[in-house]
């Protein structure tokens, strides 16, 4: 049964139709990529997965449960969300990735949640900043810090919008790795949109590719032939394979 | 930090360094309360003092003491930490760290709500020479709470409506002061002697005036805010991230922003109604502890609510103390302090890229 299934949404802004009639569905342990152009509509579709913003019509189901009939606090244990260019208050690293647990927490933050959240700091890497104020991080640094919450908030969907963009080579591929392994372990999907194809590539197992508001192709990773990457950025490319990955050429 | 279990004890140690900065605001709570015992028109010694508290008598030190100056120190106390947590919910519920009962015009607001009650439906009356009383307290404070929560509304109005940024916002704020300003500048200019007397009087921020009813009522209203927003520190935690992942937390963040827009107005009504017009200690206090205990409010509600306390006793003192045998109204004082450190906040504001993400 599918983890996540999005049937016939549609979004508009007042002045500005962003989204039509979009469905797809995503399985349990898959790691999804949204692609297309900027200003597509990838982060208008994820935030109305969320429900951060309200979608004119259509509906949207987490783990067969339809997020409408959900309360905040439930659809937050079952959906999680990486923000494109996340902001952060004045925190420690800590405390920052600690607001992953909100949605779990009645009181106060227990043992358990400090145990989750330092499993998740040492996984990322992040121990030397942990005490640190998250103002004072790198950009690529306060990415990781915006993942690592979103795997302590435990979640059945983790929406990651643009969750490498500011990751040098070696951290791009640590993240997705982590983010494709935490998917694996827990059997649960992650949906993430990207910019950079050979990283789609290499990390996803289906691909969701946007164009003119709507749905291009959904599929593996056969769909992505040059005619489709023609067709949706407008540039002439090359798929080629190297050392056993597939990877695209802009020609 | 470690990655066994010594990690989290790093971590504790980190929060605990929070917990001790709250240990010693307590402590210069206590002892700015002490000396405020000891301060007013008539000196008394320590022995004094103490065998007043120990046995309530009819001897006219025990009656300066349970009846004026314990009142007074209560006062100080509960306004000092309403007016700043009030600051404080502001202050991250419109993500401005500007925010303010007083820079957002809600001050005056109330003033000009009071000041109608006062010349308008005559609640007001001459009890002497020189000193006259708010007759009818209650219909003042209902007239300062519906303008402060006007006031409110049409910020929260322009903060969503438009881009402002936060210095915008407290141009507005000050726009709408003004506005108020001007017309309670206009009520007292047509109104009899009286009532002038009552409304000048009343506008001069004072502590002594506040009866043991009316304390009642600030304590209430400020212990049941307080309840509150300590309940919501988690949720203000989250919003302090942007609203968007407010959301995705699961946070209702419309009904938190309201709610919590509105019980700061009443704390800042009740305070002002109460006491006339006491200016910056909603600034001040929030933004000091900011830089001691960062922006989490598990700890920075708590530490605001005793820094509001410890600025208002210590203006206290200083009113009374600076120009001895005068008593200086503690509203003069607060602003003396609250202007400056205004417009520092402003000129850092420029240089720090750290302030940006407001
Ligand atoms: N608040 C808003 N009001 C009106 N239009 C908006 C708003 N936010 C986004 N848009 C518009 O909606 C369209 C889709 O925006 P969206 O942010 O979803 O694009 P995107 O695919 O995530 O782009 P990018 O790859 O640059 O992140 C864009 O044309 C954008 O200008
Ligand atoms: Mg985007």
């Amino acid at each position: 049964m599918s983890i996540l299934t999005v049937n016939g949404l549609s979004f508009s802004y007042p002045s500005l139709d962003v989204i039509k009639d979009v469905s797809f569905e995503v399985m349990p342990g898959e790691v999804v990529s949204i692609l297309g152009m900027n200003g597509a509509g990838k982060s208008t579709l994820l935030k109305c997965i969320n429900r951060i913003l309200k979608m004119s019509s259509g509906s949207v189901a987490v783990s067969g449960c339809d997020i409408s009939s959900l309360s905040s606090r439930e659809l937050a244990q079952k959906m999680s969300f990486v923000i494109q260019g996340s902001r952060f208050s004045s925190t420690s690293v800590f405390d920052a990735i600690l607001l992953g647990r909100k949605p779990y927490i009645e009181w106060d933050a227990t043992k358990k949640d400090f145990e989750i959240v330092k499993d998740s700091i040492c996984r990322l890497g992040l121990e030397d900043y942990a005490l640190r104020n998250v103002t004072e991080m790198s950009g690529g640094e306060s990415q990781k810090v915006a993942l690592a919450r979103t795997i302590v908030q435990q979640t059945d969907v983790m929406l990651l919008d643009e969750p490498t963009s500011a990751l040098d080579l070696k951290n791009q591929l640590e993240v997705m790795n982590i983010v494709r392994e935490e998917v694996r372990r827990r059997n649960v999907a992650a949906v993430v949109t990207m910019h950079d194809l050979n990283l789609a590539l290499r990390f996803s197992d289906k691909f969701l590719m946007v164009k003119d508001r709507r749905i291009y192709s959904m599929g593996g990773i056969e769909t992505i032939t040059a005619g489709a990457i023609k067709d949706v950025y407008g540039v002439d490319a090359e798929i080629a394979e190297v050392g056993g990955h597939k990877v695209v050429v802009p020609l | 930090m470690k990655r066994d279990d010594e990690g989290i004890a790093q971590y504790e140690a980190h929060v605990g360094r929070k917990r001790l900065a709250i240990v010693l605001l307590l402590v210069l709570v206590a002892l700015l309360s002490i000396a405020e015992i000891f301060v007013g028109s008539v000196s008394l010694t320590a022995d004094q003092v103490i065998s007043a508290i120990m046995h309530r008598g009819d001897d006219p030190f025990s009656r300066i003491i349970w009846e004026q100056r314990m009142p007074r120190v209560a006062t100080a106390m509960v306004a000092g930490a309403g007016l700043s947590m009030a600051g404080c919910v502001m202050q991250n519920n419109l993500k401005n760290p500007l925010a303010s009962p007083s820079t957002l015009g809600v001050t005056n607001a109330a003033v000009f709500g009071a000041n109608f009650g006062i010349i308008i439906l005559g609640a007001g009356a001459a009890t002497g020479a020189y000193a006259s009383t708010v007759t009818n307290p209650y219909i003042v404070t209902l007239l300062a709470f519906a303008f402060s929560m006007l006031t409110v509304f049409l910020i929260v109005l322009l903060s969503k409506r438009t881009n402002f940024s936060p210095p915008s916002i407290v141009l507005a704020g000050v726009a709408v002061g003004s506005i108020f300003t001007a017309g309670t500048t206009i009520l007292q200019y047509f109104a009899n002697d009286t009532a002038l007397g009552t409304a000048v009087f009343w506008s001069f921020g004072d502590l002594s005036r506040v009866s043991v009813n009316e304390l009642t009522i600030i304590t209430v209203v400020t212990a049941a805010c307080a309840v509150y927003f300590y309940l919501m520190r988690w949720n203000y935690n989250a919003l302090a991230n942007g609203d968007e992942l407010a959301r995705s937390l699961g946070v209702d963040t419309s009904k938190l922003i309201a709610l919590g827009m509105v019980l700061a107005s009443l704390i800042t009504a009740v305070d002002v109604s109460f006491m006339g017009m006491i200016g910056f200690v909603g600034l001040i206090g929030p933004q000091m502890m900011r830089l001691v205990v960062g922006e989490d409010h598990r700890y920075l509600i708590p530490a605001s609510m005793l820094a509001g306390s410890a600025v208002m006793m210590a203006s206290d003192l200083a009113a009374n103390i600076a120009l001895s045998p005068i008593v200086i109204p503690v509203g003069a004082v607060t602003s003396l302090l609250g202007g400056p450190l205004f417009l520092w906040l402003l000129l850092r504001r420029r240089g720090g890229a750290r302030e940006c993400r407001y």
